[in-house]
């Protein structure tokens, strides 16, 4: 290990990795460089849009003049030009109400304007009649959601605000699935963590681990005007993604009155079967600051979420039952169970839901606007979250005391200024943005002493607490000479708590503790600047520079309960820098053109040896990587056909590998840690290409239907080599792996009065090299056979329904219904190489699907609280209670593992040499057949077979459980 | 009707369940009321009582769940459960474990005194002829004639104490083997190195003086009462041969029981190794027989060694709170003796029960009962712990 400076990198057990730092004060000259360097320029991506139109006069169809035309609730404004045509520019997506006022006319106010991130949202003709006299507005609808956008040229999908507070979900993520093309966090058949999030315009991603932990933010759906998924044809302000663009519009407090929202939901009350332990309270509230001056507004929002069952993914404890099993394990079990002698042992625990998974979640979120002139606006977000749960392991749960956990903390802090001049003859802004954001993240053994907090419905107050974190954390220099375990840690064993007793030791961990611990935290200093011009015809034209500092630390220890074992730290300092030109040009005739072009570069700030077995080797400078990303689009419709449009897209996309795939890596997904892989400070790029096609028509004014052919070739991307257990000779990352994805989509709007709809299906085959491939232990080397196999996210076929009643569906009624269907077909469970004869014999596992309803009812004013108003809510969950498995033995086929399987891990467990006497704290009950108080040798090896079956339990392998909410809601 | 709604909705979101248990063991003690504490298949003796009376104290040789030690002092509660170590910084963790044995517990509760076995010989032979052939004699049990005892300490500290050195200690040498290893071997099987070969009796048992300065306990051969501190004890005068002693809670007895000693006969016997041709070695040993549990005698004296006075025929004996009556085993259950009187009563349901110990509450009765169930490890039954209402 070697120290530069106040920075240094750590060690890999005995090897050492050589990571060259930068000192601080390097690193604030070069962040004041790279700001003051970016102030003339902009920024990244795009969560405004602009508004076009033309007022014209009722009764003689000629264009008006300095038409006054603003948004509600926002700044913006504009007067109409000669011919009557406007444009506002810069508008945050999301419904906008436009209000129009002329003098001598009857004021419009056109509602509910669909704003979508980077376009151009088109009003036609806007009538207004003369009055002599002042009258109210004339409220009118705009066209609300447009069922076919013939100008658009990408495909994405939008959920307002007001759809996003009635659909059953309780996080975003579960948004994205409604989304076609999303299925399961794979966006059209992509890794996990191909994508990038743009909040408020700044694009965001969790860089250093995206692909094993995802965004790591997140935002609760009341705090959001819109959600807007981009899955193909993304635009050059968007980068760092291969698959897709999640791009969210926070909500601003409003600036003529105070609106809070105050809601709690639970299943507390729900009969067993149905209940998970859910207790949710949202609190948002916006309103005027009127003591900062006229527009200035405050938004809160803050989600508080207690969980008995983190992972709801689980159908409860359960264990084997013969018709889980094939054929021989079936009888085997049935046996068991019929024999008076072992009965007792099979299936001594199981409950409803799963011990050991308790949890929570919160979001707080604040928004500050405030225009600083006519022309010049400010706002500032703050966004913190907090997920912590326990994690359920096979191992671990007859431990009473020591399980595993988690807890994942994130913060954002962005400060936007932004200039806007808004004339009739175009719109200009200008913005700058900084921002930053700390992403942390503890993995470790839980106090035990977290538990005896307060907490209220499942929500913990304060943060769990781990054993040993503030040891992990200090210095590592302190740590390493200190040589100790982590205090606290012990190791594993015991068999007192056990049902079996002897039979489960080594497979059941009954004293000690899980032994690993590890952390990361990543910090990320975000300055942008953007600049974009709207023209009243459509068009806009945008331009932006990035650049991104990152100071990131990991931390992994396997061993933490050994006093001299070696942790894994990192400490280094990548960066990224983006930039990019956009034209979305739009003719007179309809045609839509998209020109964008981006660059974008990042080094992993590490320096590292050639060759770790030999220390002479040359020390190896990573340098800066570049990709350049065309893109193209266009968009039109069909000649004599309005109500048909069809675009194409190309555009070639990148992005930086997760940053721990610089580091090594010793600690797998389970506690099985011989899965060792060396850190590649010097990877490049994953790449890819992405062409699609599509048609879009209208039938008749309420049904819009649209199909989109895409094919996306990644190359580059990072690849694991495994080699198990062979200490100092694992795999390297490298980027071999590559795959290609070809769909199919269709999609379908439809609206009636009360009723909108929107369905999708996603037909797609995605193949490819992956590390994840079973035979990929044997493909070491520099030349690995490229043989290409159905990929693990291969989803083929995914479905997804939303269906919105009443007053979801934009109706003043007091009853809203929101439905929601998503459907898959399963994981491929066998995958032949492609080349294979025996290719067609890939088998899948089963489809799986769920349906959510969220209902509720207006029952108006409370008493005493004139303009309080209160719902009451149910929410159901997988209300079909369809019983989904989520995966499979890949060797049977089932649930269930072989006979065999039992029988190897049976035989493998101890039998007690003796016997043991009652009071001896390994005696278990369920093992003295006889109950004379003597677990002989031989009782003990019959409850081996009961202590396998056990150990494969198919816990975690069902869906989303059933389950019933019911809710309150007030506004005031 | 929005009454009625509000009211259901506020106790619908008010409350509050619990997650599920996490699994555990189901207690195999409730319920059961027998009376048997101890299910060992080797041989458990020697029970006291904690100064609670919750939980009786006793030694045993370990057993599956427990640290591989030759020799334990545990705790196990009075209704059953779980044993565990009673101090567990002295037998817990242990790179080897130490052998404790015989336990006793001062009247204040707060200290213990034992006995650590720290040079005791192992069997050398897998089995012992004798007398060697062809000269015709009495065949006796090997397997008692040539295991020693060879030395101990005995160690005070409190009973709850997590350290790991000792308030007071004393070394204590038994009597019986001399010679070395090369053949000259003299062994002489006292009664007492039968009594701990054959049944694991801890005949060495201390026993506290009420008030708490002064241990008696048996080296085998004699009594000896240890100041506690003091680096020597003194011989008990009149105490030859005297095992388990037990101090009267007044102060004015000490009980023990004597095995009976019979005519010494000696051989000259060969030691031999499974598999060997050769006896590994050929030695002389004097014996004492016969020998069983029931041969022994109930005697009383005072602390100073007058008033030596035979109660009959008694073992382990153990004294009634008014230090009047004594506790012990006769005719193969146990009995109440007076000292006062002949008069001695028969213990109901306490067949086969030996080393009694009474409660300080004097309700219940713990003691050693033999099973004579033959188990993989005490091919010639063992002891087990009971409690009875008293």
């Amino acid at each position: 290990m070697m120290a530069w400076g106040n920075s240094f990198l750590s060690c890999a057990d005995s090897k050492e990795i050589l990571l060259r730092t930068i000192p601080l004060t390097r690193l604030f000259a070069l962040f004041s460089v790279i700001a003051l360097a970016i102030i003339p320029s902009r920024a990244i991506a795009q969560t405004t849009g602009s508004i076009v139109g033309r007022i014209v006069d009722a009764t003689t169809g000629a264009g008006l003049a300095g038409v006054d035309i603003r948004i509600d609730k926002l700044p913006h404004r504009v007067a109409s030009g000669t011919d009557g045509r406007f444009v506002i520019g810069a508008v945050p997506a999301g419904e906008r109400d436009l209000r129009i006022e002329h003098i001598g006319y009857k004021p419009v106010l056109l509602t509910r304007i669909q704003v979508r991130p980077g376009r151009s949202s088109e009003v036609n003709d806007v009538r207004l009649e003369t009055s002599p006299v002042e009258v109210a507005a004339i409220e009118v609808r705009a066209e609300r959601q447009r069922l076919v956008e013939p100008e658009v040229s990408t495909t994405h999908e939008a959920v307002v605000g007001r759809e996003l507070r009635e659909l059953p979900v309780d996080a975003l993520d579960q948004v994205l699935e409604l989304t076609t093309g999303v299925s399961g966090g794979h966006f059209r058949g992509g890794r996990i963590g191909q994508e990038v999030y743009v909040v408020d315009g700044v694009e965001l991603k969790n860089q250093l681990e995206a692909s094993r932990e995802g965004f790591g933010l997140e935002l609760a759906p009341s705090s959001l005007e819109e959600v807007d998924v981009i899955t193909g044809g993304f635009g050059a302000e968007y980068g760092s993604a291969l698959s897709g663009v999640v791009s969210y519009t926070t909500r601003r407090g409003n600036p003529d009155e105070w609106e809070s929202r105050l809601s709690v939901n639970t299943d507390q009350w729900a009969p067993a079967s149905l209940f998970r332990g859910f207790t949710g309270l949202s609190l948002s509230t916006g309103g005027p600051l009127s003591f900062l001056g006229k527009g200035a507004t405050l938004f809160g929002d803050v989600l508080a979420q207690g969980m008995l069952d983190a992972d709801n993914r689980a159908r409860g404890l359960t264990c084997l039952s013969p018709e889980d099993a094939g054929a021989e394990l079936a009888s085997a079990i049935e046996n068991f169970i019929a024999n008076p002698g072992t009965s007792a042992l099979y299936c001594p625990y199981s409950s409803d839901i799963i011990p050991h998974q308790r949890g929570d979640k919160l979001i707080a979120f604040a928004r500050f606007d405030k225009p600083l002139s006519e022309t010049l606006n400010l706002n500032a977000t703050i966004l913190r979250n907090r997920t912590q749960n326990e994690l359920y392991t096979s191992e671990f749960k007859y431990n009473p005391t020591y399980q595993l956990g988690q807890r994942f903390t994130g913060t954002l802090a962005n400060v936007n200024a932004e200039w806007l001049s808004q004339k009739a003859t175009g719109s200009s802004s200008f913005t700058v943005r900084g921002s930053m954001m700390r992403l942390d993240r503890y993995l470790g053994v839980v106090d035990p002493a977290t538990f005896d907090g307060t907490e209220i419905g499942g929500f913990r107050p304060g943060s769990f607490k781990f054993i040993g974190e503030e040891f992990a954390r200090q210095d590592i220099i302190e740590q390493i000479s200190n040589g100790a375990a982590i205090p606290g840690y012990i190791a594993p064993g015991g068999v007192a708590n056990s049902p079996f007793g002897t039979a489960g030791a080594g497979i059941f961990f009954t004293e000690g503790t899980p032994t690993i611990s590890s952390w990361s935290r990543s910090d990320v200093f975000t300055a942008d600047v953007a600049a974009g011009r709207y023209t009243p015809g459509g068009s806009t034209y945008r331009a932006g520079f990035a650049g991104k500092l990152y100071r990131v630390e990991t931390y992994e220890r396997a061993l933490s309960h050994l006093a001299g074992s070696m942790p894994n730290y990192a400490r280094f300092y990548p960066a990224t820098v983006a930039t990019f030109g956009e034209a979305n040009v739009q003719t007179k005739d309809g045609m839509h053109f998209q020109f964008g072009l981006r660059v974008e570069g990042f080094r992993s700030g590490i320096d590292f040896q050639a060759d770790r077995s030999d220390f002479l080797s040359p020390v190896v400078s990573t340098s800066w990587k570049v990709s350049l990303m065309p893109r193209l689009g266009v968009a039109f419709p069909i000649p004599g056909m309005p109500s048909t449009g069809i675009r194409f897209n190309y555009g070639r996309v990148a992005q930086p590998p997760d940053f721990r795939y610089f580091l090594d890596s010793t600690i797998g997904d389970s506690l099985r840690t011989d899965i060792r892989r060396q850190g590649n400070p010097n990877l490049a790029f994953e790449k890819g290409s992405s062409y699609e096609a599509g048609i879009n028509h209208l039938f008749g004014e309420n049904v819009a239907l649209g199909i989109t052919a895409f094919r996306k070739t990644l190359d580059n991307l990072v690849s694991g080599n495994l080699q198990l257990g062979d200490v100092g000779q694992a795999g390297r990352f490298s980027t071999g792996d590559f795959g290609t994805v070809n769909g199919i989509e269709v999609t379908a709007r439809a609206r009636w009065s009360g009723v909108s709809f929107r369905a999708g299906w996603a037909i797609q085959k995605a193949t490819g090299l992956s590390s994840g491939n079973e035979n990929d232990s044997t493909r070491i080397g520099d030349d690995p056979a490229k043989t290409e196999y159905p990929l693990a996210f291969d989803r083929r076929h995914s479905g997804d329904l939303s269906m919105f009643f009443g007053r979801g569906a934009g109706l003043e009624k007091a009853w809203s219904a929101a439905l929601t269907t998503t459907v898959q077909s399963g994981y491929p469970l066998l995958r032949p190489s492609a080349g294979s004869a025996s290719r067609e014999a890939t088998q899948y596992l089963p489809w799986t699907a769920s349906t959510d309803l969220r209902a509720s009812y207006d029952f108006g004013s409370l008493p005493m609280c004139g303009r309080c108003s209160w719902r009451v809510v149910f929410d159901g969950r997988n209300i079909l209670n369809m019983k989904n498995i989520m995966a499979m033995r890949t060797n049977t086929g089932t649930v269930a593992p072989s006979l065999q399987e039992v029988q190897t891990l049976a035989n493998s467990l101890p039998v007690p040499p003796e016997s043991i006497p009652r009071e001896s704290p390994a005696y278990v009950l369920y093992l003295d057949a006889d109950r004379n108080g003597i677990i002989t040798p031989q009782e003990a090896q019959a409850a081996r077979f009961a202590a396998a079956l056990d150990r494969f339990d198919p816990t975690l392998f069902f869906g989303e459980a059933r389950q019933l909410r019911f809710g309150l809601e007030v506004a005031f | 009707m929005r009454r009625l709604i509000v009211i259901a909705a506020v106790a619908a979101l008010s409350a509050c369940r619990e997650g599920p248990d996490p699994f555990v063991v189901g207690n195999p003690f409730e319920g059961d009321g027998s009376g048997q504490l101890t299910f060992n298949g080797r041989s458990d003796h020697a029970p006291v009582w904690s100064s609670s009376g919750d939980s009786v104290y006793y030694d045993a040789p370990t057993f599956p769940g427990l640290p591989a030690a030759k020799g334990m002092l545990l705790s196990v509660p009075r209704e059953g459960g779980f044993a565990r170590p009673i101090m567990p910084s002295v037998q817990v963790g242990l790179h080897t474990p130490p052998w404790f044995a015989g336990i006793a517990i001062s009247r204040s509760g707060n200290d213990a005194a034992f006995m650590e076995l720290t040079d005791v010989r192992d069997q050398e032979f897998d089995y012992i002829i004798c007398p060697m052939p062809p000269f015709p004699g009495p065949q006796f049990d090997s397997a008692g004639s040539h295991a020693f005892l060879k030395r101990a300490v005995l160690r005070v500290r409190p009973v709850n104490s997590a350290a790991v050195t000792d308030a007071a200690r004393l070394i204590v040498d038994f009597a019986g083997r001399t010679g070395d290893n090369t053949g000259a071997i003299t062994v002489v099987a006292h009664p007492f190195h039968r009594m701990f070969d054959l049944d694991g009796v801890p005949f060495f048992r201390p026993s506290w003086s009420p008030d708490g300065s002064r241990i008696v306990y048996s080296d085998g051969s004699n009594l000896r009462v240890w100041t506690v501190g003091q680096p020597t004890s003194a011989i008990l005068p009149n105490t030859a041969d005297g095992v388990l002693p037990a101090w009267s809670p007044d102060g004015t007895w000490i009980a023990f029981s004597k095995p009976f000693r019979g005519t010494s006969q000696s051989f000259g016997c060969q030691g031999w190794r499974e598999g060997d041709v050769l006896p590994a070695a050929q030695f002389a040993t004097t014996v004492f027989t016969p020998y069983t549990r029931e041969n022994a005698e109930l005697l009383i004296v005072r602390p100073d060694g007058t008033g030596l006075r035979s109660l009959g025929i008694g073992d382990g004996p153990a004294w009634t709170s008014d230090s009047r009556t004594i506790i012990a085993h006769r005719d193969d259950n146990l009995y109440r003796i007076s000292i006062d009187s002949p008069a001695a009563s028969a213990i109901a349901n306490t067949l086969a029960a030996f080393e009694p110990a009474l409660s300080a509450d004097g309700r219940f009765l713990a003691f050693a009962r033999r099973i004579e169930t033959s188990t993989e490890t005490s091919p010639k039954g063992n002891y087990d712990i009971w409690v009875a209402p008293f």
